[in-house]
């Protein structure tokens, strides 16, 4: 027999319903989102620790310059990919900034659009200021 | 090659240089006590910056910014990992979030900024008083103090920007909605939330969730796990600026970030077991320990 469920639970299975589909479906892909950034960027870091290591070098205790990490991995620096994990994982959060605005485009939600345009102008001046 | 760290005087005179210089043994010091600061920070539900920033830069005597930076960089790891359980309950507000993370990005910005600028006596004085704050919350928390939770407002006609949002909420076996209030007073607190984060490494989580659920009238859950979302992104402002300005230190970062997170899954196995009082005291009493020591240590003390 089907167990009766609470009358006040939401009228779907999910516990979203009354976002509306397009919501919902930016719920689902921030999550994904954010858990393939996550995994990914520790296995990029875990990849160059464990391939440094396995060249008889040590961690060492500074960074390449984001410009610089590219060429240092064409040229074969297995330690770059250690600071290139590192920044994949400081890039998946504005992933989903980017993914959001796309969304709120689709909607013509102007105000949203705005907000979202807004986050990824601090990161474009934050970048340019770590730069800088 | 990124420039050369400035040769920063430690705690006892000398900077510890892990990895290429010390070797494993001081690698595998900061991996365990990133692991506890990491249990901890999850069992009180403050993510473990609080605990390893403190703990590192003391007893290890490492560089304060290079603590910060390996911080902020595990406060981005633990959201991004902890984020998607929330965000499929649905208990996280992605519209309020993007809303208040506006205002709290330019705060981590700031704060970053700051924190690369100021002289890190200054900066370890500021952490011992912000650890002190953290302390009274969790006191006042533990202690059942009187509760000023704003009270929920559910009308939707006054939702004008649609950010209310609405959770099935398994303990109550109810469906909880709400429509956030006071944004002229929440939206600019959380800058202030920001400027934390940017500062010290930290989530930011009591400043913003006290300002969510006593200003602004948003239920516990939603508060939490919405921002613990915001947290990710508001500390890779900072930690791009830590980053760019040399005070990410690979061997010093890399076993921070993977004891926190490690730490973070523990942490959250063992609260389901073990939610007990005393431990929340004695965690407490560690922190503020670690407040003071952080402030005689800035004055000059010890």
């Amino acid at each position: 027999m089907q167990r009766q469920r609470s009358a006040k639970r939401p009228d779907s299975d999910s516990p979203s319903s009354g976002l509306g589909p397009e919501l919902e479906q930016l719920y689902d892909r921030i999550a994904r989102i954010l858990g393939i950034g996550f995994w990914a960027s520790i296995g990029v870091i875990l990849l160059g620790v464990i391939l440094t290591l396995a060249q008889g070098d040590e961690l060492g205790d500074e960074t390449f310059d984001m410009v610089d990490i590219v060429p240092k991995l064409l040229d074969g620096d297995v330690q770059a990919l250690v600071d290139l994990g590192i920044l994949l994982l400081l890039l998946t959060p504005l992933a989903y900034v980017v993914a959001a605005l796309f969304t709120f485009l689709r909607q013509q939600d102007r105000l949203f659009v705005g907000v979202c345009g807004s986050l990824l102008l601090l990161f474009a001046i934050t970048i340019g200021v770590a730069l800088w | 090659m990124g420039r050369p760290h400035a040769a920063v005087p430690s705690y006892h005179g000398q900077r510890i240089t892990v990895g290429g210089y010390v070797g494993i043994g001081e690698i595998l010091g900061i991996a365990a006590v990133a692991l506890g600061a990491g249990v901890l920070g999850s069992m009180l539900g403050l993510g473990g910056g609080v605990f390893i920033v403190p703990i590192l830069s003391l007893a290890f005597g490492i560089d304060l910014k290079t603590v910060i930076a390996a911080s902020a960089i595990a406060v981005v790891a633990n959201s991004a990992s902890g984020s998607a359980v929330y965000l499929k309950s649905r208990f996280t507000n992605v519209r309020l979030a993007l809303v208040m993370l506006v205002s709290m990005v330019t705060g981590a910005l700031i704060g970053g900024l700051l924190a690369v600028s100021l002289p890190e006596v200054y900066l370890k004085g500021a952490f011992g008083f912000l650890l002190l704050y953290v302390s009274f919350v969790m006191f006042r928390r533990s202690s059942g103090g009187p509760s000023a939770a704003a009270e929920i407002d559910t009308d939707a006609a006054h939702d004008t920007y649609r950010l209310g949002g609405h959770f099935y909420d398994p303990a109550a076996a109810d469906t909880v909605r709400y429509v956030p209030k006071n944004l002229r007073l929440g939206i600019p607190g959380a800058s202030l939330a920001g400027v934390a984060s940017g500062m010290f490494g930290i989530g930011g989580g009591p400043i913003t969730v006290p300002l969510y659920t006593l200003v602004m009238g948003v239920p516990v859950k939603a508060a939490t796990s919405t921002s613990s979302f915001m947290f990710g992104l508001t500390a890779s402002a900072s930690a791009l600026i830590y980053y760019q300005n040399d005070f990410v230190d690979p061997s010093v970062t890399v076993p921070a970030v993977l004891g926190i997170i490690s730490g973070a899954k523990v942490g959250a196995a063992v609260n389901r077991r073990v939610r007990s009082k005393q431990l929340t005291t004695i965690f407490i009493t560690v922190l503020a320990t670690l407040a003071i020591s952080m402030l005689l240590d800035a004055f000059g003390v010890y």
